[in-house]
């Protein structure tokens, strides 16, 4: 087992050099560059010339890219062009940011779409399955902009139950309070479109189960209906569960942005959309570096689960 | 000079402003108040008549964009320019009320040299930086080092490129005694003044300056404003405090509070919702909205929202077809339907604002029938189509105008199509000068400085040296121009530009669209707005009605 994670672990290496060329090209490849979006637009050629000179980006591209691996191996991933701190800081401080609506958003999820999957699957064919799957597709459907504006306008500016963005109030100290009603409706509105395919999910993968012979099995020795779905066919039907939250979880993890945008909640996804339209190099690679390490991490602990759910797999 | 700069984050913004606007627009329009119809108030106006200003409260605002941690005069990013501007003065800033002209701030006084070479400044006395050290000749020297001299240990390498607009054309700075110093040029430079209004030409601590290395120096923002930075979270919150020690009197507020990247939606959210007291700029239709529970505010100089003609391009290389195309805009439509009556037709390059205002200007009225009939006259009567460049992001209301010009062309038989591309392309392309694909590129100018249309449309400023990108080139035009830069009488210059300005309109080497000022909308409690330089308002006098 522990090889096996070391292995894992050492293969993402190859990956990460290659998405870190990959997004040096791409960012390279788009027209405009840092010192252009930093001067502004009444900047002439030659100013922007001086500050490309003093920003070190007239050196060749694979010089630039050289100095910059060398670095990013020794985990010093370099400075903003544009806010002049290191990457690592500008992560970190984002962080706990992005975690926290993650984790917020995919509890939502999962205490919404795991009981409405499999209800619908118990009453497959039923009115209520058929409502759940119409409400399911609705939310899985909504774009994410239009639901935090919905949200924003219901519950902050007609009701005035929460605030209506940012990560804590002007006009209060910080406190974990402070941030907690900041973080229901960012989170709310990132796990309602995540709810609609785990529930679609968990309905058909607990559809497949309940028809198998040991559950019948099960029904006929006299369990519960409750101990039947719980403890028998939910666990059978969560490794495809389990792999569509692995996998969502990464996406939210760094993909998060319109959510962040809207609701002006300052994660990661935000900073590499930042550093996108000022070409900032250096964030865009550290935030997506970050991201990308935050998928292998997520893959590799679904794949570890599927070994706690189903004892038949074994990782050598 | 003055440019409503964009950045970064506007880019973002905008994107979001285009669905994200749209979308609120229609959601809450039941649920927004209709209210009393208030006028638009003029940043820098006096309070009401018995309003007797308060001390204390937080001014609770929006910051477009998240600022990074450098915050000094060698940045160009809009939100660190704007929490900058609270803590950084200069020798001189703009009115408090127009946006536009030159008051003296830590310069008392100042004199140039018949020569126009040499500008003699005398300080203000009694002036301390928030940290205590007193603001004299060395300061001023010390910073202009900073940005400008490769030799000097403090020399910021950055800065000197950020700088480069303001002093391009500046030798040195002389120390003539503890409170008088003198700007050295390398040419005659008539407008250095307005210059020095900008945020790089603002001055920050000595004793900073001497501790850290030039570019840690910025994450200590150390000024003589009348706000000090106490806190900086991150993506979270910025708080500046009162400077009680402020030598034009403490401000009545007790602290600014910045929430960082808000998009335009949800700032107008946090705004109805109470948890902002104002917002710097909104979209016309959410201030024609709401124009009755919040209060329109106009600040900062006026702009020229610029279309810069392509007059090497085949089709408006023709003076004839340039002016159909200035005859063709239907301006007056576009200040009612897209502006909300909030601007005015232009009627040439400069703005009401520019010193040398011609008001007998008549520019181009609306007549499509002219337009046509010039059109003809120089080949296109049976119609044509033409191409130009414009930003998807950006600029502001680049898509609205955009849309309305290409309608008011197809009237008169021009089959127009944009490029349209992201913010960063679109300059790094048009700043080049526009090329034969296109026939006009956009942008948007204030001119409340003489030499603005020298600077826009003289030869010598084509790229790369200039911003002429349209590449217009009138003999005539550019002998005036000079003569202009040469003459230190301000009223001789004054004749000099005007007659220039009357060619340039008669040549339309752009489309004069419409001048604007920003607009902000403010809560009812707050009074006293003024005008600063650029990116924000100055809120040293502003004060909360209980």
């Amino acid at each position: 087992m522990r090889r096996y994670v070391a292995v894992r672990i050492l293969s993402t290496l190859p990956v990460l050099v290659g998405i870190s060329v990959l997004v040096f090209a791409l960012v390279k490849a788009v027209p405009g560059d840092p010192a252009s979006a930093l001067l502004g637009p009444e900047a002439t050629p030659q100013d922007v010339a001086m500050l490309r000179d003093a920003l070190g980006l007239e050196k060749p591209l694979p010089m630039q890219y050289a100095l910059w691996l060398k670095k990013a191996l020794a985990a010093d991933l370099g400075r903003s062009i544009q806010k002049r701190v290191p990457v690592t800081d500008l992560l970190f401080s984002r962080l706990r940011n992005t975690v926290m609506l993650t984790v917020t958003a995919m509890a939502f999820a999962l205490a919404l779409g795991l009981p409405a999957g499999v209800l619908a699957a118990r009453r497959a064919g039923s009115a209520l399955d058929r409502a759940t799957m119409v409400v399911a597709l609705f939310g899985n459907s909504m774009p994410v902009f239009w639901l935090g504006i919905l949200l924003i306008l219901v519950f902050s500016v007609h009701l005035g139950w929460f605030p209506t963005g940012g990560t804590a109030s002007l006009r209060e100290g910080p406190s974990f309070g402070n941030t907690l009603r900041h973080l229901i409706l960012p989170s709310l509105a990132l796990g309602l479109v995540t709810v609609g395919g785990l529930a679609r999910l968990t309905r058909s993968a607990m559809l497949e189960i309940v028809g198998q012979d040991y559950i019948r099995t099960a029904r006929a020795k006299g369990l519960s209906q409750y101990r039947t779905i719980w403890y028998h066919a939910l666990k059978n039907a969560a490794v495809p569960i389990v792999t569509i939250v692995g996998a969502q979880f990464g996406f939210l993890l760094g993909g998060a942005v319109l959510t962040e945008t809207v609701f002006g909640w300052t994660g990661i996804g935000l900073l590499i959309y930042e550093g996108i339209a000022t070409r900032d190099l250096p964030v865009v690679l550290g935030g997506v570096l970050f991201v990308a390490l935050a998928f292998v991490i997520v893959n590799l602990v679904t794949d570890l689960m599927y070994g706690y759910l189903d004892p038949r797999i074994r990782y050598g | 000079m003055d440019f409503y700069d964009c950045g970064d984050v506007l880019t973002r913004r905008q994107a979001l402003h285009r669905f994200g606007l749209a979308a609120f627009g229609t959601l809450a329009a039941p649920l927004l108040t209709a209210g009393r119809d208030a006028s638009v108030v003029l940043a820098g106006a006096p309070p009401t008549p018995g309003g007797t200003p308060v001390r204390g409260g937080t001014l609770a605002l929006s910051l477009d964009g998240i600022p990074g941690a450098n915050i000094s005069p060698a940045t160009s990013g809009v939100a660190e320019i704007v929490l900058g501007m609270h803590v950084y003065e200069g020798l001189v800033a703009p009115d408090p009320v127009t946006g536009a002209g030159v008051r003296p701030v830590l310069a008392e006084s100042w004199q140039v040299s018949p020569d126009g070479r040499v500008y003699t400044f005398r300080l203000r006395r009694g002036v301390t930086f928030h940290d205590s050290t007193p603001f004299t000749a060395e300061a001023v020297e010390l910073n202009f080092r900073r940005l400008r001299d490769p030799n000097s240990r403090f020399f910021f390498k950055i800065g000197e490129a950020v700088s480069n607009i303001v002093f391009r054309l500046t030798d040195r700075v002389e120390v003539a005694d503890d409170y008088t110093v003198r700007y050295h040029m390398r040419e005659r430079d008539p407008d250095f003044i307005y210059l020095l209004r900008r945020p790089q030409a603002l001055f920050m601590s000595p004793t900073v300056i001497k501790q850290f290395t030039p570019d840690e120096a910025g994450k200590h923002p150390v000024g003589t404003g009348p706000f000090r930075l106490t806190e900086q979270q991150e993506g979270t919150r910025y708080t500046l405090e009162r400077f009680s020690g402020y030598w034009d009197g403490a401000p009545y507020l007790e602290r600014l509070v910045y929430r960082p990247g808000l998009d335009p939606t949800a700032s107008v959210a946090a705004l109805l919702a109470g948890e902002l007291d104002l917002l710097t700029e909104a979209s016309y239709d959410t201030i024609d909205r709401l124009k009755g529970r919040f209060v329109p505010f106009e600040w900062g100089p006026e702009f020229h929202w610029t279309v810069t003609l392509n007059t090497r391009h085949p089709f408006t290389r023709d003076v004839r077809v340039r002016q159909a195309l200035n005859y063709a805009l239907n301006r007056e439509a576009w200040v009612q339907g897209i502006f909300k009556g909030f601007a005015k037709p232009a009627r040439g390059p400069a703005t009401t604002g520019y010193p040398a205002w011609n008001p007998g200007l008549r520019g181009y009225p609306y007549d499509p029938d002219r337009a046509k009939a010039l059109l003809a006259a120089a080949g296109y009567e049976s119609g044509v189509r033409v191409k130009a460049m414009i930003p998807t992001t950006g600029v502001p209301l680049a898509q609205e105008i955009g849309q309305s010009i290409q309608a008011d062309l197809r009237k008169v038989g021009i089959d127009l199509r944009y490029d349209a591309l992201e913010f960063n392309a679109y300059f790094s392309r048009f700043r080049q000068g526009l090329t034969e694909e296109h026939i006009f590129g956009v942008s948007w100018w204030a001119s409340d400085f003489l030499a603005f249309l020298e600077q826009q449309l003289s030869q010598s400023r084509w790229p790369p040296n200039g911003v002429n990108r349209g590449w217009y080139h009138n003999a005539e035009a550019d002998r005036l121009l000079t003569a202009g830069r040469e003459e230190s009488n301000d009223e001789k210059r004054k004749a000099i530009y005007q007659r220039a300005e009357r060619i340039i309109v008669n040549d339309a080497p752009w489309l004069f669209t419409v001048y604007f000022r920003r607009i902000g909308l403010k809560s009812q409690k707050v009074q006293s707005i003024r005008s600063y330089a650029s990116q924000t308002p100055d809120y040293s006098k502003t004060w909360l009605k209980r």
